[in-house]
């Protein structure tokens, strides 16, 4: 069974070039375009993982991480950011984020990441 | 002090002493003849350690005057120079005015220099800064979404391709890249200049980060038939600093002596001095010429262009170095003649500073 992927970015285009990677990589891709509509998906279509932009408007990403970590300590959710030393970044360790993904770098390689949590977070609910 | 035919006293007044602003009497060769109590107050010393030392010195730590200083510039011009500079010994912005003075014979022996901390000028920094910060933010919003795009195409996952498609697809990437890199740069330089780069120092083994930083850089060293050396000694040599900054350091430099060597070597040396660790980068390329080294530090100088078609760089580099350096409370400066090659020398404390 395909893996389900939340990908959470107000940008349309970026949302459409991350969904045909994934897409490649063997995931079912389900979009949102901001905070809101990340929170009713996750509850909706239950993705094993969340990729999460961390600059929106309205609830921007860390708003929306912290009411996903209320909900959900263990689902897998990884900050996406257009910069490499995000200040923010500090603030979503501390929040809990599962990693963090750079638009900037190569995409494939940043994916291998999010396997592997979305493998150990599985683990961690069979338990 | 050979200056007893010159009343200095004459010039200077209880109201230097008394304002805020940092005042002080420079003479024609940068020595300088007198403080206020402000700038004494603030750097918690006596006058006797500044008196006829070089200003430059004293002030910013550096071997010479700084291209912007506006002393200098008092000195060709003849008039009231001001400028804004930001301080990295200090770790403040200053606005600076400099008026000349004369002897009796109307003949120029220095100027008084003052210098403040420029609220208005603050003001404009944190603009420029966030100005900075939210551009590179939407530049590289489409420049990830067209890296991608591209990197999709390239690995067939929009359908094949073919060989031509490929190789054009490959430079477009490559360029994308380019663009990012300076977006980098541009966004570094920035907060260098202020002040807002914060440095995660601890000791670091100088050593491995060599190592490491030449390693990215041996394909096209080979590709130019340049020789890459390392050259230092067998014990560890431990420095304290910010090991990304440092490494960023490396990198420029060795950008530069790869990009404009055709043939030769590139060596990077290190060695442990009692005070500091001592780094050098050397390449034995096209060299620089006196008047261009007064200002290799400056932002976007870049001095021959002509060579090495393709090997475009930002002009930040050395500058990025430069303020890296300066932070870290080392010295950097250039030895290089024309076609003689070129050497980078920097230093690194070995222990934290005594707060």
């Amino acid at each position: 069974m395909k893996k389900k992927i939340l990908v959470v970015d107000d940008e349309p285009d970026f949302l459409e070039m991350i969904k045909m990677r994934l897409e490649a990589n063997k995931y079912e891709v389900v979009t949102a375009v901001n905070g809101k509509e990340a929170l009713r998906k996750i509850k909706e279509e239950r993705p094993a993982a969340v990729l999460l932009d961390i600059l929106m408007p309205k609830l921007d990403g860390l708003e929306t991480l912290k009411r996903i970590r209320r909900q959900d300590k263990n689902l897998p959710v990884f900050m996406i950011s257009a910069f490499s030393n995000e200040e923010r970044f500090k603030a979503a360790r501390q929040l809990k984020a599962s990693g963090f993904i750079v638009k900037t770098s190569d995409l494939k390689k940043q994916l291998r990441t999010i396997a592997s949590a979305i493998r150990l977070s599985e683990k961690y609910r069979a338990l | 002090m050979k200056h007893s035919k010159i009343d200095f006293n004459r010039f200077w007044s209880p109201a230097f002493e008394t304002i805020e602003e940092f005042v002080f009497l420079i003479d024609n060769d940068f020595n300088l003849i007198k403080v206020n109590k402000s700038f004494l107050a603030f750097t918690g010393k006596k006058e006797k350690d500044f008196i006829a030392k070089k200003c430059y010195n004293i002030v910013h730590g550096t071997k010479g005057p700084l291209s912007e200083c506006p002393h200098q510039r008092m000195l060709r011009t003849q008039k009231f120079e001001s400028g804004e500079i930001y301080n990295f010994h200090f770790q403040k912005r200053l606005s600076v005015r400099t008026t000349p003075i004369y002897d009796d014979n109307y003949k120029l022996i220095g100027s008084i220099h003052i210098a403040s901390e420029n609220t208005k000028g603050k003001k404009i920094e944190q603009l420029k800064d966030e100005f900075v910060r939210n551009v590179s933010h939407e530049l590289r919003t489409p420049l990830s979404i067209s890296k991608e795009g591209i990197s999709l195409i390239l690995d067939e996952i929009a359908g094949k391709i073919n060989k031509k498609q490929k190789k054009i697809l490959i430079a477009a990437k490559s360029n994308i890249d380019r663009l990012a890199r300076l977006i980098d740069n541009l966004l570094d330089i920035s907060r260098i200049e202020s002040g807002k780069l914060e440095l995660k120092k601890e000791l670091i083994d100088i050593k491995v980060l060599i190592k490491e930083i030449a390693s990215t850089f041996i394909s096209r060293a080979k590709e130019k038939g340049l020789e890459l050396r390392l050259n230092y000694p067998k014990q560890t040599l431990m420095a304290y600093a910010d090991r990304d900054r440092i490494g960023e350091v490396f990198t420029n430099l060795l950008e530069n002596a790869v990009k404009f060597s055709k043939e030769g070597c590139v060596e990077i040396t290190a060695r442990e001095n009692e005070k500091d660790i001592a780094c050098a980068v050397t390449d034995t390329g096209i060299g620089i010429s006196k008047r261009d080294l007064s200002r290799i530090f400056g932002k976007f100088e870049q001095f021959g262009r002509t060579v090495g078609p393709g090997e475009k760089g930002t002009g930040l580099g050395l500058s990025i170095a430069w303020g890296i350096v300066q932070m870290h409370k080392g010295k950097i400066w250039i030895k290089s003649k024309p076609n003689k090659g070129t050497r980078v020398f920097f230093t690194l404390p070995k222990k934290a500073e005594k707060a």
